[in-house]
């Protein structure tokens, strides 16, 4: 976390692990406040919380204790268990999960998986949040075997300085989730299909198992962590959170690099379509987002070539581009305008008062 | 609104048109700057702040023709891209100074520019020949060569004698000049957005360079390392011998080969539960397996051994390793305890690689728990582990072998230190 933005991004991405029930794991050195953010957040939403070190327990705490009953073998769940089953909304924070021997790794796993210890049922309703030290900063600590790293949604924590400063010296910040705006099951649809309309264009990375120079032990793109991207980015869509919580949600289900051109594809899919585009010309609105209307115009701009020599769709293009200089991207205009100019149908003229305003910039540039 | 700041704003508009056709892929980042005028006495030349916006002198913009000035955008855009401002704010230094952190950034970018045989004009920038005499180079780290600076002039009693300003996107703070955050006119581009148009830029250069299209190769890593993000090698080494280590190293992992000592403890209330106990401890021993037919340097073996002597040394291991060259038959087994031991063994070979006999003769005498083989990964390997109870771990300096080294390696790929 490099600043103030980060932490809140990160702190309410960690929020909507904790409400879409999904597990939520937090990378960092000690002493960076996960507990009492838990703390704070379980209290805020009264609900019950576990914290349990995994790193001195024993695979049995969370496999259950063999016991023999009447000829037949139980594995009893310890108390913990049984206070989150009573509960049915509770929270399990499993600190320190990488130090733990990998027999404790593994039956983590039922755990976090599904809801289960021992012969006790969690719920579904509880919440799994676990913490792990940096492999290199832990006295011993282990790579997360890839089943257990899969299940997880991966944060990075670590406190950036004005957040200490300012929890010195007053208050550690805290952030509200707001209301929920919209009818999840109805998002959840949608952001399914932004996901499968993804896979389909870039099937090679639906599965995409670490290789020798990627992070071992992290995220990585699986059916199973994209249905985890589809499920978080609804939850926090219906919230209206920022592009930012977005980001880290994804890259922290399927891995930096999956989730880089995953969501510059989903933000492309946000984009106006140009056919709409064009017959709104005189009524569209630029987004704030400079680069953003170049994208806008340069795709107007094609499909209108494409629909040459029709004068009403280059007629159509010729009023986008004055809009952008009126909008004071007089530079954007120019980028598109030779390729306007050069599919003009017979008969058809540019707007005088649109030439006059690009020509001294394209003389500028030495275009003409 | 006087006629010389017209001209200038419309010299600035051709220049982004002017550099949107060298760098196409540049386009995102290129147009989210926002130009704005500031007095020639506040800001001599140009520069973007923290919100991206783009400052500039109508004196300077008017000064130098449309050419060089896109070559002096295409540089305020490649402070933004490779996020000199949070670097700046994010890397610990005993001495941190804005001015000579943002010549170490421009003489990194005016090498990407310079590369791409962008036109300067009149104009002189920071390069690297300037600098000479602070031992500072293009394949150090801009954190790295302020540093060299920081000490060149604490050592030699001096001041630093040049001056920069590419604004607080170069190296954080804030300017007189500069807007607020939320300027009506000319917000401030937010930090979501910033990473949103990186990766856009990332993945565009990406696209270009796949085209067939020409990238500067120091872009082209960039994007690749924002769009396939590597660990360090050195992090993944300590990791991997950590985590081997600590199998043998002491009581580590649980079975059900004998009871638990609380077994008695519980054994008085239910005689019928059974507890595992944590498996009894061995002696951990570590093998390092060289590459001597030429593919591996000395310079990288003298490094791969300070890393793993290192490694071992910081968590407590204080044994000997076993070290054993081999090119296509084995050396002698020597012991050392001291990575500057190492370049001095007679390791010396040659001509024709295949490591197998090397992990035979390490599996049949000293039976290290830990083998490290650093090589370059072109020989032939084992089908299955030569020693099923070791733990093997590659260290490999050529890319393209990773994909044929076998599943009972723990592959590491060497990589260069990135730079920008």
């Amino acid at each position: 976390m490099k600043n103030k933005e980060e932490y809140k991004n990160t702190f309410l991405a960690l929020a909507v692990c904790i409400e879409a029930r999904i597990p939520v794991i937090l990378w960092g050195p000690p002493g960076q406040g996960k507990t009492s953010v838990l703390n704070s957040i379980a209290e805020k939403q009264s609900r019950t919380m576990e914290t349990l070190l995994a790193s001195i327990r024993e695979p049995q705490d969370f496999a259950g204790l063999p016991s023999v009953v009447n000829g037949r073998a139980n594995l009893v769940a310890p108390d913990w268990a049984h206070r989150l089953s009573e509960d049915g909304n509770g929270i399990l924070f499993t600190d320190e999960v990488n130090t733990a021997p990998p027999s404790v790794q593994a039956a983590l796993l039922r755990v976090c998986l599904d809801r289960v210890a021992g012969d006790c049922e969690l719920g579904e309703m509880t919440s799994v949040v676990a913490a792990a030290n940096p492999p290199e900063l832990a006295a011993d600590g282990w790579d997360l075997a890839p089943p257990l790293a899969n299940r997880f949604c991966h944060l990075q924590w670590q406190l950036p300085p004005e957040i200490v400063s300012q929890g010195l010296t007053g208050s550690w910040p805290d952030f509200e989730l707001p209301e929920k705006l919209m009818d999840f099951d109805k998002v959840l649809e949608e952001e399914k299909a932004i996901v499968a309309g993804f896979i389909s264009s870039r099937p090679e990375l639906t599965t995409v198992i670490p290789d020798g120079s990627g992070e071992q032990g992290r995220a990585f793109p699986t059916p199973r962590s994209w249905e985890m991207v589809a499920t978080l980015l609804a939850h926090a869509k219906c919230w209206n959170l920022s592009d930012g919580v977005m980001r880290f949600l994804v890259s922290g289900s399927i891995g930096q690099s999956a989730g880089i051109e995953f969501l510059n594809y989903r933000n492309n899919l946000d984009l106006p379509d140009p056919d709409m585009v064009l017959r709104g010309a005189e009524s569209f609105s630029f987004p704030e987002r400079a680069d953003q209307t170049y994208v806008i115009l340069a795709g107007a701009i094609n499909l209108a070539e494409r629909r040459a020599p029709d004068e009403d769709s280059w007629n159509s293009a010729g009023t986008l581009l004055e809009r952008v200089v009126a909008a004071g991207h007089p530079d954007i205009a120019v980028a598109s305008s030779k390729r306007w100019l050069s599919f003009r149908p017979e008969g058809a003229s540019p707007n005088p008062e649109l030439l006059s305003a690009l020509v001294p910039l394209m003389k500028e540039a030495g275009l003409i | 609104m006087s006629l010389v700041v017209q001209d200038a704003r419309l010299r600035i508009l051709a220049a982004r048109i002017v550099a949107q056709q060298r760098w196409p892929y540049a386009s995102s980042v290129l147009y989210s700057l926002k130009p704005v005028e500031v007095s020639h006495e506040e800001l001599s030349t140009m520069g973007v702040d923290s919100g991206w916006r783009l400052y500039y002198s109508p004196k300077f913009v008017l000064e130098h023709p449309v050419e060089v000035i896109a070559t002096a955008l295409i540089h305020e855009c490649l402070h933004c891209l490779f996020d000199h401002m949070s670097r700046f704010a994010g890397f610990s230094s005993r001495n941190k100074n804005a001015n000579i952190f943002n010549i170490c950034g421009d003489a990194h970018i005016n090498k990407v520019i310079d590369d791409d045989g962008m036109p300067w004009g009149g104009f002189n920038p920071v390069r690297f020949e300037s600098l000479t005499k602070y031992e500072v180079s293009s394949s150090k780290s801009t954190e790295a060569n302020h540093e060299l600076i920081q000490k060149f002039l604490k050592e030699n009693q001096e001041e630093f004698d040049q001056n920069q300003d590419c604004g607080s996107a170069a190296s954080g703070g804030n300017r007189d000049y500069e807007l607020e955050t939320d300027d009506s006119g000319n917000p401030a581009t937010g930090e979501d957005s910033k990473d949103i148009i990186r990766d856009a830029v990332a993945l565009d250069v990406e696209k270009h360079a796949k085209g067939q299209g020409k990238v500067p190769g120091e872009l082209s890593r960039w994007a690749e390392s924002r769009t396939r993000p590597s660990v360090d090698w050195r992090k993944r080494l300590a990791t991997g011998v950590r985590g081997s280590l600590a199998k043998t190293n002491g009581l580590r992992d649980y079975s059900y080969k004998r009871p638990s000592r609380k077994q008695d403890a519980i054994s008085s209330y239910d005689a019928s539960i059974v507890l595992p106990s944590l498996s009894p401890s061995g002696n951990p021993s570590v093998g390092f397996l060289v590459d001597t037919s030429g593919s591996v340097s000395q310079e990288e073996l003298s490094l791969f051994a300070n890393e793993l002597l290192g490694v071992l040394n910081a968590i407590g291991f204080g044994g000997k390793i076993s070290v054993i060259g081999c090119d296509t038959r084995p050396s002698d087994v020597f012991f050392v305890k001291k990575a500057k031991d190492i370049p001095n063994l007679p390791l010396k070979g040659g001509g024709g690689t295949d490591l197998r006999p090397g992990l035979e003769k390490m599996r049949d005498e000293p039976r290290p728990s830990i083998t490290v083989i650093a090589t370059d990964g072109l020989t032939p390997w084992h089908e299955l582990a030569p020693d099923p109870n070791s733990d093997y771990i590659g260290l490999i300096t050529e890319e393209s072998a990773i994909s044929r080294v076998p599943r009972w390696i723990k592959p590491i790929l060497i990589e260069g230190d990135k730079v920008d």
